[in-house]
């Protein structure tokens, strides 16, 4: 009978340590799943920010890799293309916009970029490239699902393969301003990824730019 | 007395914390299995949308296909199917949102004609909407969000396959659309045809190409919920 009222204290203190363990455990793995999911996307460290001259780039004339679409499957398709080198990486994305324009050259492909889409202005910041078209040129491309896939899947693959990846992602900009409204289809930032397997299934799930890697992958 | 409270009320918090880690995550996962289906036409009212040779307006076919969709779901048990719009009306990009937000559905269905800048290009489009940029979504969520839709338009392609002959069908890729971005269900955008194809332009004036196309997703829908339940 004497005994119980001893059990009894011995037992408090370690309820009161254990309870307060579990407590501290709680806060961890709350604070765990909070930090993980708000954690910051790693930024790529090398990546030119100005306007400057590309170092790898060469007085002879360099090779360009164009994407366009197969005529079956609509995946994307690479046509190489040798250009006179550009001073700056914004010049030379400039001209590989005005080489999509061109048109393939290769049979069974399909052009992507309409002659008719102006570019109004390029520019690179904080390791993002952005494309401001010109909104009434871009209204008229803008239509469409497919179309716009086609032009997205177009403008940064055949940047990012031309010029390398050490941007993080492309934006689409008309008139200056973010796309919005009901022109919908088109996300305004397209991460830059590898488009997996681009010749043998490209329509199949994985292959679609932006889907095989995560966004914002420095590469 | 005192203590004793206080102990049973740390007990109490330190349950709901447990819970909360272990409900957390997991409501972060996207279930499958349908029962409300918010049927999203394209466009409507000034926002004519895609024009073919005709003329033939996007948002003319897009309504006229989710009505079919609707009468052809209407028997079926179990099936709620709820439209964004029924008749010519223009809905700005939040009254559509809300819309849909409204009706919480298990999958959103997207109705849409397509274009290419190259004329030849022909066929029925499946679309599975993913957000690929969201900086405060986890790529866990992202993926989550991804594979039900990228799921749900596999069945819908499989099932819409053995339906329609009219148009050729292509596989499902995955893309983005700012609109949805907001919803927290699967979200498939059918395409139903080029409008800058002379053929399919010519197709899709006709009664029977959208009674075909529309009684395919019709089907897919079915065998989609059929899944779900299948997956329960």
């Amino acid at each position: 009978m004497r005994a119980e009222p001893e059990i009894k204290r011995e037992k408090k203190p370690a309820m009161r340590s254990s309870l307060v363990i579990a407590i501290v455990l709680m806060i961890l793995l709350i604070t765990g799943l909070l930090l993980y999911r708000f954690r910051v996307q790693p930024v790529s460290t090398a990546t030119p920010l100005s306007d400057a001259p590309e170092a790898g780039l060469s007085n002879a004339a360099i090779t360009i890799n164009l994407y366009f679409a197969g005529q079956e499957d609509l995946g994307p398709r690479l046509e190489t293309r040798k250009i006179e080198p550009e001073a700056t990486t914004i010049a030379l994305i400039k001209k590989i916009i005005a080489e999509l324009k061109n048109g393939p050259v290769s049979p069974g492909l399909i052009a992507t970029v309409p002659p008719t889409l102006q570019v109004k202005s390029v520019y690179i910041s904080h390791a993002r490239i952005f494309i401001d078209f010109q909104s009434e040129s871009l209204d008229q491309v803008l239509a469409g699902p497919t179309q716009e896939r086609l032009l997205l899947q177009s403008l940064v693959l055949s940047i990012i393969r031309s010029i390398g990846y050490t941007y993080e992602s492309v934006t689409i900009l008309a008139g200056g301003k973010e796309i919005s409204g009901r022109h919908l289809y088109l996300a305004r930032e397209y991460p830059l990824s590898e488009p997996g397997n681009t010749g043998d299934q490209p329509d199949k799930f994985g292959d679609e730019p932006g889907n095989a890697g995560n966004p914002g992958d420095p590469r | 007395m005192v203590k004793g409270c206080v102990r049973y009320f740390m007990k109490k918090i330190a349950f709901v914390c447990f819970g909360f880690c272990l409900l957390f995550p997991l409501s972060w996962c996207t279930a499958l299995p349908l029962t409300r289906v918010c049927i999203d036409p394209g466009h409507g009212g000034v926002d004519t949308g895609i024009t073919g040779a005709g003329p033939l307006y996007e948002k003319n076919i897009t309504v006229q296909l989710a009505s079919r969709i609707k009468e052809q779901l209407a028997g079926y048990p179990g099936f709620d199917v709820v439209l964004t719009r029924f008749n010519d009306l223009y809905l700005t990009e939040k009254e559509r949102q809300k819309r849909i937000v409204n009706c919480q559905p298990s999958l959103v269905l997207s109705l849409h004609c397509d274009a290419a800048w190259d004329t030849s290009v022909s066929g029925i489009s499946l679309i599975a909407i993913q957000r690929l940029v969201d900086p405060l979504l986890t790529i866990e969520r992202r993926q989550a969000q991804a594979s039900a839709a990228a799921q749900a338009a596999e069945i819908m392609y499989e099932a819409m396959a053995r339906q329609v002959t009219l148009l050729p069908l292509r596989r499902p890729v995955i893309g983005d659309l700012c609109l949805y971005r907001s919803l927290n269900c699967p979200v498939v955008m059918v395409a139903a045809g080029f409008l800058t194809n002379p053929e399919d332009a010519l197709l899709l004036s006709k009664p029977e190409t959208l009674d075909e196309i529309s009684r395919s997703i019709a089907q897919a829908l079915i065998e989609l919920t059929e899944n779900g339940e299948a997956s329960e």
